[in-house]
């Protein structure tokens, strides 16, 4: 017959194996901390139309600071931040985006694949996302800027959030959110002479 | 009643009033949500959505201004300088069965406030709205006729 195991030590294994079952979120205006396993990749200029993000978490998972709450079970945010183009120009300039594995093998994970960050992983980056696009396939309550919202089951919302006084363009596959496009234009010209950059853009 | 019933009912009370104090900010925003379950939310537009089984949703919310603003349109003041808040886009939703491969797909274009204002005068975007809207028009009134469908 089995013996009954020492509460004591059930709750030393429990804390112990917490940080690798578990992973909690803090997100402030530009920098994002992930304490635990995450599994994550994320795509930047020039070699894609956008900057993006796309974080899975998988078991029970905390967030805190724009947002606060609790999942259980498969959840995934994925976020689209754009190219800022000068409509009289071709050049464009860029919000930034840095990624870093401080306490893993290699410091800083490769764009355009997936990594897995154990332990903990930081992200810097200008607060420009204007697209948001949050899974969850389990359950999950959420306050915050980003949801409102408490789901058992399954549940994918996406929110888009144009800047003011501005063209903006986007396109987004939920398969593929690596080859999003997003662009937004901030100088418009007066008497409506849009670049041709930006018709085509509209109009493809 | 019993204690588990009136923890219930606080639960079930305090719920929906959290989630109107989450966000009530007034900014332009375009919502998409699929549900399967059940699911208490708030929608881009503010209001609550309480769900259970499936549900599909698309909101586009874009802040007006209040009616004093809006009665006087613009009678002495600067028409060129003063927005009320002009939204110029256009909004592709494609999707299907998120379980069989059929992906969420979204191709959005907005001029917002005072570049939407000048966007409009562009005669490239005037055309090119004009034949999205000719299109749309047309497939409503397919849509609507008897015997026309899409």
């Amino acid at each position: 017959m089995m013996q009954s195991r020492n509460p004591l030590m059930l709750g030393c294994l429990g804390l112990l194996l917490a940080p690798f079952f578990s992973a909690c979120a803090f997100r402030s205006g530009n920098m994002e901390h992930y304490i635990g396993p995450v599994l994550f990749r994320y795509a930047m200029p020039p070699n894609n139309n956008a900057y993006v993000s796309q974080i899975v978490r998988l078991g029970p998972s905390a967030e805190a600071g724009i947002s606060w709450g609790v999942a259980m079970g498969l959840s995934e945010r994925i976020t689209v931040a754009p190219l800022i183009a000068k409509t009289g120009q071709k050049n464009q300039t860029a919000n930034y985006s840095h990624w870093l594995m401080p306490l893993g093998f290699s410091q800083t994970p490769a764009a355009g694949e997936w990594n897995f960050s154990l332990l903990y992983l930081c992200v810097e980056r200008e607060p420009g996302s204007f697209f948001l696009s949050r899974t969850i396939t389990g359950v999950e309550i959420v306050f915050g800027e980003e949801a409102n919202a408490l789901t058992v089951g399954f549940a994918h919302r996406t929110l888009f959030t144009p800047p003011d006084n501005a063209i903006s363009s986007l396109h987004f596959e939920d398969a593929r959110p690596l080859k999003s496009r997003a662009i937004v234009w901030l100088d418009v010209p007066e008497h409506g002479n849009l670049s041709d950059s930006l018709l085509k853009e509209v109009t493809k | 009643m019993s204690i588990h019933t009136r923890h219930g009912i606080y639960l079930g009370l305090l719920i929906p009033h959290m989630l109107m104090l989450g966000s009530c900010q007034n900014v332009l925003g375009f919502s998409t949500a699929t549900k399967f379950g059940l699911d208490i939310s708030q929608r881009t537009d503010q209001t609550i959505d309480i769900s259970m089984g499936y549900d599909r949703t698309e909101v586009a919310s874009i802040p007006a201004p209040k009616d004093d603003d809006a009665t006087e349109s613009g009678v002495g003041m600067d028409k060129d300088n003063t927005d009320a808040y002009s939204v110029l886009g256009t909004f592709v939703v494609t999707y299907g069965n998120p379980f069989l491969d059929q992906p969420l797909v979204l191709d959005q274009f907005f001029a917002t406030g005072m570049a939407a204002r000048k966007a409009a005068r562009s005669p490239e975007l005037q055309k090119f709205f004009g034949e999205a809207a000719g299109k749309i028009a047309t497939k409503n009134n397919a849509s609507t006729q008897p015997g026309g469908g899409q």
